[in-house]
């Protein structure tokens, strides 16, 4: 067992680093899920968050490992990443948050990480040769396809419930919705909680596989590390689901409780056909899709696309900028990381 | 893409052509009434009838109209559109019944040519606003309602120019007081059914903004 040779502290440290991305996550994207149901009252904030909490929670027994398979052993060849290559990633996806963050371009985590995984990787074997292109490739495809089953599945959503609700008025069919929104949150949280979660589990991963501390056997896959994950999820869901002021659903279009469950279900359908599919997916930019298509669905002027404009800034630049970032920091690292 | 898979719901539009079919029918049972003052006290009764039930046939309209707002998830322009439109054509009918009641009310026996032409004036604003609201189910027919709208706010203007004009020849020195309160009146109410009809068009036109 050579990969063994690294401490157990730097171990504990990229492993903390990891569940603190994964918190991140959570924390930043809580509000998504739980916007709508707060804002027509069916639950109280703190209802609300403890709810998301669980559900991302939830996804644990929902879910199979497969998002985490595709990130730890199908975007890159896990023999060529150590301990190195992972520092590397997270600080890359970290920054490149950060960055994005400070200029408010909805910028996906999920594409940092995979883009700071992959960036570092580069830079430590110098070729393209590690890259895993079919587990890759199906993630690049999707940056673009995911938004867009979101905007197919939730317009679609949207035309459904106004041919069932049509001779009813808004407001009518609103009453029926404050518990159909309910559901569809939860749902949300559920494909939420088993794409995201699933991604950090996959790193953990493939930094235990190159400590020697576990195989690309999903057997060999410490049970405390898919608690873990989940748990930090759901702990950011509930500590960050607070700040349920200014969110995607407001910013983007007016939605009421029944558009708001309509792309709540648009995004949990399409984020948990990713993840049975083992697609890591952006949980961000999915419900921006189905945001998008139920506003479209409604009326084309009420979508600001300006803002959705700036996903397709964020599709083009996460995944380089990220891997450049994570590829410097891969140098960096191995100048102080024992 | 998804707004043409939407519930279409074109009978809104179908009851406001069916609402301003009354207005058009008002407005010219009206006209013929001032034209017959003077000719046949028959004819007269007739026809004001004929304004009376034009306008409650409106009113049944309009009530079908509200319970499908109140019955309908999705609406072909804004919901408030349709309701400022429905109620702008019931006020225009409103008047037309008004004038038709007032010749009764006042004892007006006899027209004058300016009461003629400002009943002809209205009956010509009202078939306007009647293509108005017909073309305005009709995106690609925008320019024509624009330019109706625009017709029916010139007509309005030359009905102002038509009331002061009979208002001063009403009150020259030596003319009948009587006759000058009466007919005072009347004229007004007569400017009332056209500014009712340029009510109606401004709300067609900020439809027709709001949807360009």
């Amino acid at each position: 067992m050579e990969g063994l040779t690294i401490s157990v502290w730097v171990l504990a440290l990229l492993i903390a680093v990891a569940l603190a991305f994964d918190f991140m996550n959570g924390f930043h994207d809580g509000a998504n899920s739980i916007s709508t149901i707060v804002a027509t009252g069916a639950l109280t904030p703190k209802q609300a968050v403890l709810f998301a909490a669980f559900f991302n929670f939830a996804a644990l027994w929902v879910f199979q490992l497969k998002v985490a398979a595709t990130i730890g052993k199908g975007t890159v060849d896990p023999s060529f990443v150590d301990h190195y290559v992972i520092f590397g990633a997270l600080c890359g996806a970290l920054a490149w948050n950060i960055i994005t963050w400070f200029y408010g371009i909805p910028s996906s985590s999920s594409h940092a990480l995979i883009g700071g995984l992959v960036g570092a990787t580069i830079a430590k074997s110098g070729s393209l040769a590690p890259i895993v292109w079919s587990g890759f490739g199906k993630i690049l495809a999707f940056i673009i396809l995911s938004p867009l089953v979101g905007f197919l599945i939730g317009g679609l959503l949207m035309v459904l419930v106004a041919w069932v609700f049509r001779n009813h008025s808004p407001r009518q069919a609103g009453r029926w919705f404050s518990h159909a929104q309910l559901f569809a949150a939860a749902a949300y949280s559920l494909g939420h909680g088993g794409n995201d979660a699933q991604k950090t589990i996959g790193i953990i991963w493939l930094l235990l596989i190159s400590a020697g501390a576990a195989t690309a056997d999903v057997q060999t896959l410490p049970n405390w590390v898919v608690y873990s994950c989940y748990f930090a999820i759901a702990w950011g869901t509930y500590l960050g689901g607070w700040r349920i002021v200014k969110t995607m659903g407001t910013k983007i279009t007016k939605l009421n409780p029944v558009s708001g469950s309509c792309a709540s279900m648009g995004g949990a359908i399409s984020l948990g056909l990713a993840t049975l599919g083992g697609i890591p997916v952006s949980t961000t930019h999915t419900i921006t899709g189905a945001i998008v298509g139920v506003g479209t669905a409604q009326d084309v002027k009420a979508v600001r696309w300006g803002i959705t404009l700036n996903l397709v800034v964020a599709w083009i630049l996460t995944i380089p900028a990220s891997g450049l970032i994570a590829a410097a920091c891969w140098k960096l690292g191995r100048s102080f990381l024992g | 893409m998804f707004s043409s898979l939407m519930p279409q719901r074109k009978e809104f539009f179908d009851l406001l052509a069916a609402h301003s079919d009354r207005v058009v029918a008002g407005a010219n049972a009206a006209l013929r009434l001032v034209n017959s003052l003077g000719s046949n006290s028959k004819d007269v009764e007739a026809l004001v009838e004929e304004v009376n039930l034009n306008e409650k046939s409106a009113d049944k309209i309009k009530s079908d109209l509200i319970t499908l707002l109140h019955n309908s998830f999705t609406t072909p322009i804004n919901r408030d559109q349709i309701h400022t439109l429905t109620l702008d054509l019931d006020n225009v009918l409103d008047t037309l019944q008004d004038v038709a009641n007032a010749v009764a009310m006042y004892h007006i026996k006899d027209s004058t040519p300016e009461a003629r032409e400002m009943a002809s004036l209205s009956a010509d604003a009202c078939m306007r606003l009647n293509r108005a609201v017909i073309t305005l189910a009709d995106k690609k027919r925008s320019q024509e309602t624009i330019d109706l709208c625009k017709e029916i706010d010139q007509i309005e203007s030359r009905a102002d120019k038509v009331l002061r004009k009979a208002v001063a020849k009403l009150f020259q020195d030596g003319g009948d007081v009587w006759m000058a309160m009466k007919m005072r009146e009347f004229y007004f109410l007569q400017e009332n059914v056209l500014d009712y009809c340029e009510e109606a068009a401004k709300t067609i036109e900020e439809i027709l903004i709001e949807n360009s």
